[in-house]
């Protein structure tokens, strides 16, 4: 056997192992996703049903934090930050936290609008028919909630953030 | 000819009659498809809890009847370490109201387990089980 054979043996035998590899890798997917539709199918109303509570909870979330947001921009962040510049007391990381509230509560209110669009067109798709395609929304309207999450989040962490800053300020005078 | 004139005229203005409630018609449904646009594309259909299904619960009306003086920090006026108190301390209760809700757009909320279209064999059996 001369060296060209051995090399030319040994890479049919890799290519095979290769693609027995990537079948192995395929299969159990592909299995995997049919199992994933057969059960959507099977509880397509069921999913409806809890999407649709979903809508309904968010609303009140919705509604309730972005109330607070204003209530703490308008009667307490803002009004704060105009006394301090009357009285030439002002402070930068105070305004620095207001402009990036106003920012984020912008943000969080564009994202709902955009989330809420997405979760309302999961809610109108035929899961039943489109199993597949219902899934794959899906998982973009969970990406979108995430965001929603981590606007929350960012919200909460500038408010403290503005309470500390004012801890501070009140102990310096 | 001339008995047939006043005939004419009756037909004439039934038609314009027709015409005008048709393009009444057709200006009340433009106007309206244009405001249910309005209203879907900025947003404000996702806000507006006076939508069936979507109303306020009774904890929700109870609150926003609650005539508890609401608190405005005053622009004017002396800053003092005990306005700053008082400021504190009134933030502190809307934060609390803020974290009444934990997780906010919990991601859980929306996994497969939740829908239990989970393709792990123990969530799939379990969640099964339960329909």
């Amino acid at each position: 056997m001369t060296r060209r054979n051995i090399f030319f043996y040994y890479s049919i035998f890799l290519s095979i192992c290769l693609v027995l590899a990537g079948l192995t890798m395929v299969f159990p997917v592909e299995a995997a996703n049919k199992k994933r539709e057969d059960l959507i199918k099977e509880r397509c109303e069921t999913i409806k049903d809890d999407l649709k509570n979903v809508q309904r909870e968010d609303a009140k979330v919705r509604v309730h934090l972005g109330s607070k947001y204003e209530i703490i921009l308008n009667r307490f962040i803002m009004p704060l930050n105009v006394k301090l510049v009357e009285k030439n007391m002002s402070n930068a990381d105070l305004v620095e936290n207001q402009n990036n509230f106003v920012e984020a509560k912008t943000t969080f209110s564009n994202d709902y609008i955009v989330y809420q669009q997405q979760l309302e067109e999961l809610v109108a798709m035929d899961c039943k028919a489109e199993p597949g395609q219902f899934y794959e929304k899906l998982i973009k309207v969970r990406q979108k909630r995430k965001t929603m999450e981590q606007d929350t989040m960012l919200l909460r962490n500038l408010i403290s953030k503005h309470i500390r800053l004012v801890t501070r300020l009140k102990e310096k005078i | 000819m001339d008995e047939e004139k006043p005939k004419f005229r009756i037909r004439e203005g039934s038609r314009n009659l027709l015409v005008l409630g048709l393009a009444s018609i057709l200006v009340a449904l433009a106007t309206t498809g244009v405001s249910l646009a309005i209203y879907h594309g900025s947003g404000d259909i996702y806000l507006d809890r006076s939508r069936p299904g979507f109303l306020p619960d009774e904890k929700e009306i109870e609150d926003d009847n609650n005539d508890e003086e609401e608190y405005d920090f005053s622009k004017t006026g002396d800053l003092t370490s005990e306005s700053l108190g008082e400021y504190l301390e009134k933030i502190g209760a809307e934060v609390e109201e803020i974290d009444e809700y934990e997780k906010p757009f919990d991601t859980k909320v929306l996994s497969d387990e939740k829908f239990g279209i989970s393709t792990d064999d123990t969530d799939g059996s379990d969640d099964s089980s339960d329909d």
